[in-house]
């Protein structure tokens, strides 16, 4: 109805003590059992329980690798073949303490990164405009969308064969793969984060005298930020993806081609080495980067929750 | 200051049917001098839609609006608005929220600090320059963006249900606040609600208007003396007439 009056006007209910979740001491404290009890409640309260979790688990793992590599997978196959079908984690580590002293692994990491970076940048840069032409004009719209709906599934992987018959085996071939595998992501971001743009901030932005100018540069500009650190991260995925499979299947340099090398000399220690290597500088680009980034613009996105109930009092 | 509405007309197309729906009909209304006029009416009567209106955001089919004897043509920072979700920029600090209108303006930065200083201590938000719109309160919120609009020294400020989504102890807070912002800060505001009491808690002036399509039912002056008390008997005489005027049924529009 209308309003309330003072009279209607309640005091907050009281908030009930916050209870300790603690679970049930089963052990007595005095016991050892017990003494680690309490060093894992304690741990687990301040969020290393997790951490250490993870520890375990990562060493647990490589032990269980190690001992299955020793024994033939617990006897199943030869202990000879070993070295060809499961190396030991000792002897990938001895492979990168290898590898590392040979240039040749250094400028590979090198070249699948430069191709990597190359294409990305473009990816981005088409993506962004693309984007932009989109949602400013219905005509680009309607000229553009039949090619995103039929090319946007195409993986990139399924572009290798036609790159190769354009460029050749080299540079030009795999940046080509990079950059149309690692576009739509980016592209698809561009075009939904500048349709959330928040129309109240641009109404705010009109009403505090604001050119349509400025508000491209102060309101949309910020907006669409987040979604665009959301579509970079993906497309970088993408374009590790494309390059690897190029480099594997024809382009005779970089991480890809490590991967069959070391296949096709025998020395699957050098493939798995590759393997770790690529999940590392993976994960430092999106977790180091792009999960800064992203924690550092989540609160620029308006709240759902908090649009909805707005929207939710004016309809009432 | 002089708002002058003259017979503003507005319809919106239904988008099913095609039909247009009026929402405005035929209406007039002048404001003059620093005062606050609460405009209440029935929901969805296009009260907010007057707001709109007069910011510039959107246009009369006919009619027009002027301010000084300028008609308007679209936004303007002579005249600030205040919206209901407060539209903070959330990638901006408290500070760099108001400084917007300077910054926009072309004020060097060196210069911004002085007027926003003043401002932010006035909406008592002094020690929070640096926070961002996520780490406060609703109230709070609402208070950054009435500095806001300050900063930007509009004639008129525009505000569209400003406290509809606080709960009611922050609203009375917030109600009492705005009064007092007002008294430093002389400005002509113009106060959409659809809480009578809001209104004549607050009010110089209580427009009454009509449901859909919006015309103009009653327009009081109001000399209760301020602070006013909600339970003083002239307060809820006032009140209960308003609310009769909101309750009988509209003649019926031409």
């Amino acid at each position: 109805m209308l309003d309330q009056t003072p009279f209607t006007t309640a005091e907050p209910a009281p908030k009930a003590p916050a209870t300790p979740t603690l679970p049930p001491r089963v052990w007595p404290i005095g016991s050892p059992v017990g003494a680690l009890t309490v060093i894992w409640q304690r741990a687990s309260r301040n969020g290393e329980a997790r951490f250490i979790r993870s520890l375990l688990s990562v060493i647990g793992f490589t032990l269980f690798w190690q001992l299955a590599s020793n024994t033939g997978v617990f006897g199943i196959f030869p202990v000879d073949a070993m070295n060809l079908f499961l190396p030991s984690p000792l002897t990938v580590a001895r492979t990168f303490k290898e590898l590392f002293t040979q240039s040749q692994y250094l400028s590979h990491i090198l070249t699948s990164l430069y191709r990597v970076m190359f294409g990305f940048s473009l990816a981005a840069v088409i993506g962004v405009t693309a984007g932009v032409l989109i949602v400013s004009s219905k005509v680009a719209e309607d000229i553009l969308q039949p090619f995103i709906r039929l090319l946007q599934p195409i993986p990139g992987v399924a572009w290798v064969p036609l790159a190769i018959v354009w460029f050749g085996l080299g540079d030009r071939a795999a940046i080509f793969i990079i950059t149309v595998g690692a576009l739509w992501p980016t592209l698809l971001a561009t075009i939904q984060g500048l349709r959330e743009v928040d129309h109240n901030l641009v109404n705010a932005a009109l009403t505090l005298g604001a050119t349509r100018r400025q508000i491209f540069e102060k309101v949309t500009v910020p907006s669409i930020v987040p979604h665009l650190v959301t579509g970079f991260r993906l497309s970088m995925g993408f374009g590790w993806r494309a390059v690897l499979a190029a480099e594997m299947v024809g382009v005779s340099s970089g991480l890809g081609y490590m991967l069959t090398l070391g296949r096709g000399v025998g020395r699957t220690d050098i493939t798995l080495a590759t393997m770790v290597s690529i999940g590392c500088i993976m994960l430092i680009t999106d977790a180091f980067i792009f999960g800064t980034l992203d924690r550092k613009t989540s609160n620029w996105r308006p709240k759902r929750e908090e649009r909805r109930k707005a929207n939710d009092e004016i309809a009432n | 200051m002089k708002l002058r509405i003259s017979h503003i007309e507005k319809t919106y197309s239904t988008n099913e049917t095609g039909r247009r729906l009026r929402i405005i009909n035929d209406l007039s209304l002048e404001i003059e001098g620093s005062e606050l006029v609460c405009l209440v009416g029935p929901s969805g009567c296009g009260k907010s839609t007057l707001l709109r209106l007069i910011a510039g955001l959107e246009q009369p089919d006919s009619g027009d609006i002027q301010v000084d004897g300028q008609p308007i043509d679209g936004p303007h920072a002579d005249r600030g608005m205040i919206f209901q979700d407060y539209a903070l920029f959330p990638w901006r600090s408290v500070q760099k929220n108001v400084e917007f209108g300077l910054e926009i303006r072309g004020v060097p930065a060196r210069d911004r600090g002085g007027v926003t200083a003043k401002l932010i201590h006035m909406v008592g938000l002094a020690g929070f320059e640096n926070r961002f719109p996520h780490q406060l309160s609703g109230g709070m919120r609402q208070r950054v963006a009435i500095a806001r609009a300050l900063a930007a020294d509009p004639k008129v400020i525009l505000m569209d249900e400003p406290f509809a989504s606080l709960d009611s102890q922050v609203r009375k807070q917030m109600q009492h606040e705005l009064l007092r912002i007002l008294q430093e800060a002389r400005k002509t505001i113009v106060f959409v609600t659809h809480s009578v009491e809001e209104a004549v808690y607050l009010g110089d002036r209580v427009v009454v208007l009509t449901g859909r399509p919006a015309r103009i039912k009653a327009d009081y002056r109001l000399d209760l003396p301020r602070p006013r008390d909600p339970l003083d008997e002239r307060f809820i005489a006032f009140r209960r007439l308003v609310l009769g005027l909101l309750e009988r049924p509209d003649p019926v529009a031409g």
